[in-house]
């Protein structure tokens, strides 16, 4: 990269909130918080736990096109408002989308009585982006990312390496995903959902606790503040061991990881913190922690996972948790593995237990999904 | 980018799975029991494209898909809302599309970049732009990069979004795959210019810039519209006018089927593909054919 992409605008909105002051103080008092959703659809008489999104008063109902909309476009325009982008900024400003679910939240409630709605009148993977677009006022090119877990986390990587060759002057990244049965669903008939708490890298972990969300980031070349974050680098590659689970000697996460570092022009011994996937299951943590110890050896940094805090929110997780760490870092912090209680002798890594008091570094964020895609970012704030 | 292969599988949609099954298995030993349509499809246009070429395991796969992966989804939502009962795990599994390009690095053994990605009707265009990203950065030096797309079954669909008479176009679905690479020895080809312009007027601006060695052929997106058609033809007068999609038929990803469908034709040749998007955006690509 020769030209930075600084993050000048963010938003978030998750099960912790949709401020990010409060979001973030929720995370320094370890707060989180799932809803108990029953598996009515088929008939189940018990229910799975899920990081919904709080409901507020006048918000339309949740599964409806009003509320699907409304949670996107109000997080995208507070993203706007806090890097104070005018018209003409925000007109020549690409867009970068991630999404696991897209637009099936939008057509599952005409489901409960029609068939094949979704072949028969969805617009295509492009449209929501072009929705955002056509909201903002946005003339410039629209990039959606479907690659699983790793959708948001490939818009941030392409956007912040797309402005570093100077193809922009700003750009707005976005990871979206709501509730959808589909999901629900399709994560418990794999047997994939745990019950609370939710703890990544613990001896006990039982799985993945799903979670809904939006997180916006607007990158802009300009660094606006001295404590804003960066992207140094990143990359993506595929393992191909398995559709649905990673390599467990971890040889493909490790090579990520290094070619993240080496475009970030980074050695292992400057990362500060890494952000692992952590996703709770007993496969993918295995994978990340075998990957980790690779690269890091013995002088494995911090390790922290943010997912018990909003629950893992699919293709939006990189949007998201890149704010929910670069703002915690921000405000001096950055938390503990939250439900993390007993080490597992067989990963070998300990994850943070107590917050670590830190207001800027260097960082290494870790994604991996299905379909073997892996992204690793480095991000920084310091000088 | 440099043009050293392509591969081609499009043709009108056929029922039975078994013949794309089939037609995949000649290409790879791999097993897709559980493969889905698209699966098969992207995996149809990618071996042909990668057969008999030296490729390099840390080779790149871009894959662009207007719609992705649809029957599948319908089979998982069916099972939960009118079945009512869990879905099939691999019905769930194939309802990410990017497990197409998953299938395609796995079946070609390719430990690269892996990209399923969009853009409202310019998906190939843009993910040229990604490609291009991927190797001015030096992290990807070959690359897979293709369009995949189901056929559109509802003439409602089509013509509320294209405005266009479904009667009018022969529906075809397929794949249609590039390989590129940043080494110019022993290419075929070349795409020289993958451009974005706010309007026609800027559209036409560029292609009055371009010179041109070889003869020159014009192409047109589906929602180019007659009028924009003929300035385009004006700012390209000695162009012959090429019609991929009335010679093939159409399906979402008809940018990248122009440009394999111009890749057969005899050598010595430059393309102008014009597309449109729907915010009426247009994305120009200059092809050579050496």
């Amino acid at each position: 990269m020769t030209e930075k992409a600084f993050i000048r605008g963010k938003a978030v909105h998750c099960a912790l909130g949709e401020e990010v002051g409060p979001v973030v103080s929720a995370m320094r008092a370890h707060q989180s918080h799932t809803t108990d959703v029953p598996l009515s659809l088929i008939n189940l008489d018990y229910t799975r736990p899920y990081y919904r999104l709080p409901v507020k008063a006048g918000d339309p109902p949740p599964h409806s096109e009003a509320f699907f909309y409304a949670v996107l476009f109000r997080t995208v325009e507070k993203a706007i408002a806090d890097a104070g982008l005018q018209p003409h900024e925000i007109e020549e400003m690409p867009i970068f989308f991630g999404s696991t679910s897209i637009d099936i939240p939008l057509y599952e409630e005409t489901y409960r009585t029609a068939s094949n709605v979704l072949s028969q009148t969805s617009s295509g993977y492009g449209n929501i982006a072009n929705e955002i677009a056509r909201h903002l006022g946005v003339k410039a090119g629209c990039y959606t990312f479907t690659t699983a877990c790793t959708s948001s986390a490939n818009g941030v990587l392409y956007a912040s390496a797309m402005m570093g060759q100077g193809a922009f002057d700003r750009a707005l990244v976005i990871g979206y995903d709501l509730f959808s049965n589909l999901g629900f669903y399709g994560f418990e008939a794999l047997k994939l959902i745990a019950p609370p708490p939710y703890r990544p890298f613990d001896k006990h972990r039982m799985g993945v606790i799903m979670g809904e969300g939006c997180g916006a980031i607007v990158l802009d070349r300009c660094r606006r503040d001295a404590n804003d974050f960066y992207c140094l680098g990143g990359a993506n590659a595929c393992d191909t061991h398995s559709v649905t689970t990673h390599d467990p000697e971890g040889h493909a996460i490790a090579a990520v990881m290094r070619e993240a570092l080496a475009s970030a022009g980074a050695r292992p011994e400057e990362i500060d913190v890494i952000k692992a996937h952590a996703t709770g299951s007993y496969h993918n943590d295995l994978t990340e922690c075998n990957g980790l110890k690779q690269v890091f050896g013995d002088h494995l940094p911090p390790v922290t996972g943010l997912k018990p805090f909003v629950g893992h929110t699919v293709g939006a997780c990189g949007a998201i948790e890149l704010v929910l760490l670069s703002e915690a870092v921000k405000a001096g912090f950055v938390p503990a593995t939250l439900g993390f209680e007993t080490p597992d002798e067989e990963l070998g890594v300990v994850p943070m237990t107590d917050d670590l008091a830190i207001e800027s570094g260097t960082f290494l964020l870790n994604y991996f999904g299905f379909g073997g895609n892996c992204v690793s970012l480095v991000v920084s704030n310091r000088d | 980018m440099y043009i050293h292969n392509h591969g081609t599988f499009v043709g009108r949609p056929v029922a039975d799975m078994k013949y794309y099954k089939e037609d995949v298995s000649r290409y790879t030993r791999l097993h897709f029991r559980r493969a889905n349509r698209f699966v098969l499809l992207s995996l149809a246009g990618a071996c042909r494209c990668a057969h008999e070429q030296s490729i390099k395991k840390n080779t790149g796969v871009y894959l662009t898909t207007e719609n992705g992966n649809l029957g599948d989804t319908e089979t998982v939502l069916h099972q939960i809302f009118q079945m009512r009962q869990f879905p099939m795990p691999y019905n769930f599994i194939n309802t990410m599309s990017n497990t197409a390009s998953f299938y395609v690095a796995q079946s070609l053994e390719l430990l690269g970049r892996n990209m399923t990605f969009s853009s409202k009707l310019l998906s190939f265009e843009r993910g040229l732009e990604l490609l291009h990203c991927d190797m001015v950065a030096g992290s990807v030096n070959e690359a897979l990069i293709g369009g995949v797309d189901e056929a559109s079954f509802s003439k409602t669909q089509f013509e509320a979004k294209f405005d266009r008479r479904y009667e009018d176009y022969n529906m075809v679905e397929g794949s249609c795959w590039l390989l590129m690479k940043k080494e110019a020895e022993r290419a075929m080809g070349e795409i020289s210019v993958v451009a974005a312009f706010a309007d026609l007027g800027r559209l036409l601006g560029w292609i009055e810039r371009q010179a041109f060695e070889r003869p020159v052929f014009v192409a047109h997106g589906i929602l180019v519209a007659p009028e924009d058609k003929k300035a385009i033809g004006r700012a390209l007068p000695d162009a012959t006018l090429f019609d991929p999609i009335g010679d093939i038929g159409y399906f979402d990803s008809a940018a990248a089927s122009a440009v394999t469908h111009f890749l057969q034709r005899d050598g010595g040749a430059c393309l102008i593909h014009v597309n449109k998007d729907t915010r009426g955006q247009f994305m120009a690509m200059r092809v050579e054919k050496y």
